[in-house]
């Protein structure tokens, strides 16, 4: 059976490669891609998203712009990590095509309304369109058959402060209005990206060695972040977070172990956009998230490799 | 001409009275009623929109429902003053106007990006649907001609000692109202609590005779009852009409330049509008301040536009 899904994506390096998977994956039509401020603002991403899908061969899929800041807060992108384009400023990225002139948040309403449980909803951003969209259906995310969301670090091991992840940080309060929401939530966390996620130096010998057109892609797109785990997180190579959230929602059998718990966002400034899963005994319920605590890293850059072993 | 206005409200009975003197008022072009969570829930203000409508004969202005929750925050109701319902006191038929397809936060970005630059907008309520417009479509900040909203005081609060009730409702739509660099007229408290609807007031629309003035008049006892317990208020504030009046006749309600923020951390005061009267902040002035009301000629202007209404059944 075909699968069908929407992803919304603040589009930088690894947002690009999610969407090569997404596209790639034979059992699944991609509907729509809705953008939002993040990694780069509004315009960058758009721009990154409708040219990424170009290169794949997937330019007919319409991409939704959304909304160019936080509910709440200013801005703050990620430039020292993805580069000033997003995708790594290697001058890989032309403009191609243009958005749709649907709203994303209209654009994510009416996926959803038009055929309530079939189709699935991959976040990879700050969680800005999805919280909007929520503001005005509280039961939007039950009309999805299940949301996977690149988001927050349930470890409490930080990507962009010492104890968060960037997407939920960004836009902290979003990510509350959607871990709150109803509906089959999936959290696959910064944790994962930087356990089971890294592309060192044996996988830059696998990316080399397959010599296609979307191979070098994800490794020219990836250069900055490479900079930036040398520089920051430590990392021995880039970490793939988006591809891999993307990983489990095309294959949620890439899944070894994980939780239902209550997971709620810290909104003061000190631990701003630090995840807080509640353990205790008569906390949980029907909201609670899945949270993702290991996943097949073999299986799942086997994925990703097939992905982009195509030509 | 008159002043074309948005008017963003939660009815609630001083509500009513704002939908009221925005259709009765010869100064305003009523273009669309947009209605938001509240005084009481979002299904119950857009039925009371309805119900006002209907009695006071508006058959031709859209009424979009818009939020039904603050942007971060739980929903606080005020049934302790407007009652279960909303708008407690009449005995309300079906209403004979309907709710349209169109969400209020749509209906919003549209009317503004399509107009001439010549909307204003008048919220009465919490400001999500103001603020998610913003957010959806940041233009509007630039098209808007302007925004004169019911909420907040340079004093005292309401709803807690600092915070005034629609403010504390969404701090945070609050907050990006006021920091959005659009000019904002703040009708508060300190300017609502000088429009008492007194005994003089209640026999004058009374004498009307009009089933609307009827209406009025039920609505207006049930609120002063609700004051007088909450507030221990004589004569209950009708706060939302105030800033349609300041836009149908500006004179009415005399203004101040100042710097206002909203206040969305405090412990005891979220939800404040943090007023600056004397420059001590040393910021550039980013509202207008209502201070004065001329409560005479606002009544008759009130009581004009109920009269203009006529007597449409209920």
């Amino acid at each position: 059976m075909t699968r069908h899904l929407v992803v919304d994506t603040d589009t930088a390096s690894d947002d690009a490669v999610a969407l090569l998977m997404a596209v790639a994956s034979p059992d699944v039509v991609l509907d729509a891609v809705t953008v939002v401020a993040g990694n780069v603002t509004l315009d960058k991403a758009v721009r990154n998203a409708l040219f990424t899908l170009d290169f794949c061969g997937a330019g007919h899929v319409p991409v939704h712009a959304g909304l160019e800041r936080p509910l709440v807060r200013p801005l703050s992108t990620a430039s020292d990590v993805h580069g000033e384009d997003g995708m790594g400023d290697t001058g890989l990225v032309r403009a191609v095509g243009r958005a749709a002139t649907e709203h994303a948040v209209d654009a994510l309403v009416r996926l959803a309304n038009e055929a309530p449980g079939e189709r699935e909803l991959v976040t990879l951003g700050p969680l800005t369109n999805v919280a909007a969209a929520l503001l005005r259906d509280r039961q939007l995310l039950t009309k999805y058959r299940r949301t996977v969301m690149m988001a927050g670090s349930p470890d409490c091991v930080g990507n962009v402060t010492a104890t968060a992840e960037f997407n939920v940080w960004a836009d902290p309060e979003a990510a509350s209005i959607v871990l709150e929401a109803p509906g089959e939530r999936v959290l696959v966390g910064w944790n994962i990206s930087r356990l089971q996620a890294v592309m060192g130096p044996a996988e830059h010998q696998r990316l080399s060695s397959l010599a296609t057109p979307r191979a070098r892609f994800v490794q020219e797109v990836n250069v900055k972040v490479a900079e930036y785990c040398a520089r920051v997180t430590g990392l021995d190579g880039y970490d793939l977070p988006d591809p891999v959230a993307m990983a489990v929602a095309l294959r949620p059998a890439l899944v070894t172990e994980s939780e239902r718990v209550p997971v709620r966002v810290a909104l003061g400034e000190e631990l701003r956009g630090q995840l807080v899963l509640d353990h205790r005994r008569g906390a949980g319920g029907p909201g609670d998230v899945e949270v993702v605590w290991r996943v097949d890293e073999e299986a799942w850059k086997e994925l990703l490799f097939a992905a982009c072993a195509a030509k | 001409m008159p002043r074309k206005i948005i008017l963003d409200c939660d009815p609630g009975h001083d509500d009513a009275l704002a939908i009221v003197l925005a259709q009765g008022s010869p100064e305003i072009d009523l273009v669309g009623i947009t209605t938001v969570a509240g005084n009481q829930t979002l299904d119950k203000t857009t039925l009371n929109a309805r119900r006002v409508c209907t009695v006071a004969g508006i058959t031709d202005v859209p009424i979009c429902a818009g939020c039904p929750a603050p942007l971060v925050r739980p929903l606080v109701t005020a049934a302790h003053i407007h009652g279960e319902s909303g708008l407690d006191g009449p005995q309300w038929g079906e209403p004979q106007v309907p709710v349209s397809d169109e969400h209020a936060v749509d209906f919003i970005i549209r009317t503004v990006m399509e107009s001439d630059g010549d909307i204003t907008l008048v919220p009465v309520g919490p400001l999500t649907n103001i603020a998610l417009a913003m957010r959806k479509e940041p233009r509007i900040v630039a098209k808007v001609r302007e925004v004169v909203l019911m909420g907040g005081s340079t004093a005292r609060g309401n709803h807690t000692p600092a915070a005034e009730f629609n403010i504390i409702v969404d701090p945070e739509a609050a907050a990006a109202v006021f920091s959005a660099p659009w000019p904002v007229t703040m009708v508060g408290l300190n300017l609502t609590h000088q429009a008492g609807a007194g005994p003089e007031v209640v026999e004058r629309v009374r004498a009307l005779g009009t089933p609307l003035a009827g209406t009025v008049v039920e609505l207006l006892h049930f609120f002063a009852s609700t004051y007088k317990a909450a507030e221990g208020r004589p004569h209950p504030p009708v706060h939302d009409p105030c800033a349609v009046a300041r836009v149908a006749r500006p004179e009415l309600v005399e203004v101040v330049d100042a710097f206002v923020v909203v206040e969305t951390k405090g412990e005891w005061t979220s939800g404040m509008t943090v007023t600056d009267l004397t420059g001590r902040l040393g910021k550039a002035p980013n509202a207008k301040v209502a201070t004065v009301l001329h409560r005479e000629e606002f009544w008759d202007e009130m009581v004009d536009a109920i009269a203009a209404l006529g007597q449409p059944g209920r």
